[in-house]
């Protein structure tokens, strides 16, 4: 049991931040989501900014978000404070981190043919 | 009564049988940040549960739709898609608890959700927690699934009523 809660295991992070910070605060606050995985014995495997995105609905009145994706390696244990820590960042509007297994190294997707 | 008879008989057997896009292209996963082949399928404001989800695609297979549910609604939780997500089963389900919630609730225990609160369920204010979906999907995924976790509840009972 032990083992499974030590072990890192690769994670995919979606976060969306206020679009309406300016860019160095933007920075700033993602600065700190980045640092709370590598203080946490963490390491970032790959950053794709996803740039400014209008909401599908409103969220604290913003209608729109800005979105990161980030790559990860992470003991399983730090998650849950990983958590917890995300939920006091009042710039952070959204995030979901979900166990993966592969990178992506570009945000491109197979299309469904045309019936 | 004279019957209209149509320039050319169709035949049933010559239609074509509706498939599952997904199973015909040959598709590994429905990615939630594939917002394009996601919203083919899922209109902007659709009021739909999990139930209705079925009939609304009736061309995906059983484990597209389980798939495509849950990253629907992972969609919807950052934002990318609309979702207007109701209570689906009027009476009380028991419910196998997989994960320990709060205080009350236990790994492994059973406990009947109310319809009011499935809705905290469904779409959880801790995004964190979108995996718990998964055995509500299950449950309507596929009869065989249905029938173990039942077998999994009954034997639960019984080791709960022994102790």
């Amino acid at each position: 049991m032990e083992k499974s809660t030590t072990a890192s295991m690769l994670y995919e992070g979606m976060y969306v931040l206020n679009a309406h910070l300016t860019d160095d605060a933007r920075n700033k606050a993602f600065d700190k989501i980045k640092n709370g995985i590598t203080s946490r014995g963490g390491e970032i495997v790959k950053l794709h900014d996803q740039g400014r995105r209008r909401l599908a609905y409103e969220i604290n009145r913003q209608k729109e978000g800005y979105y990161y994706l980030v790559y990860f390696t992470m003991p399983t244990q730090y998650i849950k404070e990983l958590w917890q820590e995300y939920h006091l960042n009042e710039n952070l509007l959204r995030f979901l981190t979900m166990r993966t297994e592969k990178v992506l190294e570009e945000l491109k997707f197979k299309q469904l043919p045309e019936q | 009564m004279k019957r209209r008879m149509s320039a050319e008989p169709v035949d049933p057997k010559s239609r074509k049988r509706k498939r599952c896009p997904f199973t015909a292209a040959n598709f590994d996963e429905i990615d939630y940040k594939d917002i394009e082949t996601l919203s083919k399928f899922i209109t902007e404001r659709v009021k739909f549960c999990r139930e209705e989800l079925r009939a609304f695609l009736p061309i995906f297979s059983d484990d597209y739709q389980k798939r495509s549910a849950c990253k629907a609604h992972c969609a919807f939780a950052l934002c990318r898609r609309k979702l207007t997500v109701r209570s689906y089963i009027t009476n009380d389900y028991p419910y196998l608890i997989t994960r320990r919630r709060g205080s009350r609730r236990k790994k492994g225990e059973i406990a009947s959700v109310k319809p009011a609160l499935r809705l905290i369920f469904l779409i959880p204010k801790k995004l964190a927690l979108v995996r718990m979906l998964m055995p509500f999907v299950a449950r309507h995924a596929s009869r065989k699934s249905v029938v173990q976790k039942r077998q999994l509840i009954v034997q639960h009972q019984k080791k709960s009523q022994l102790a």
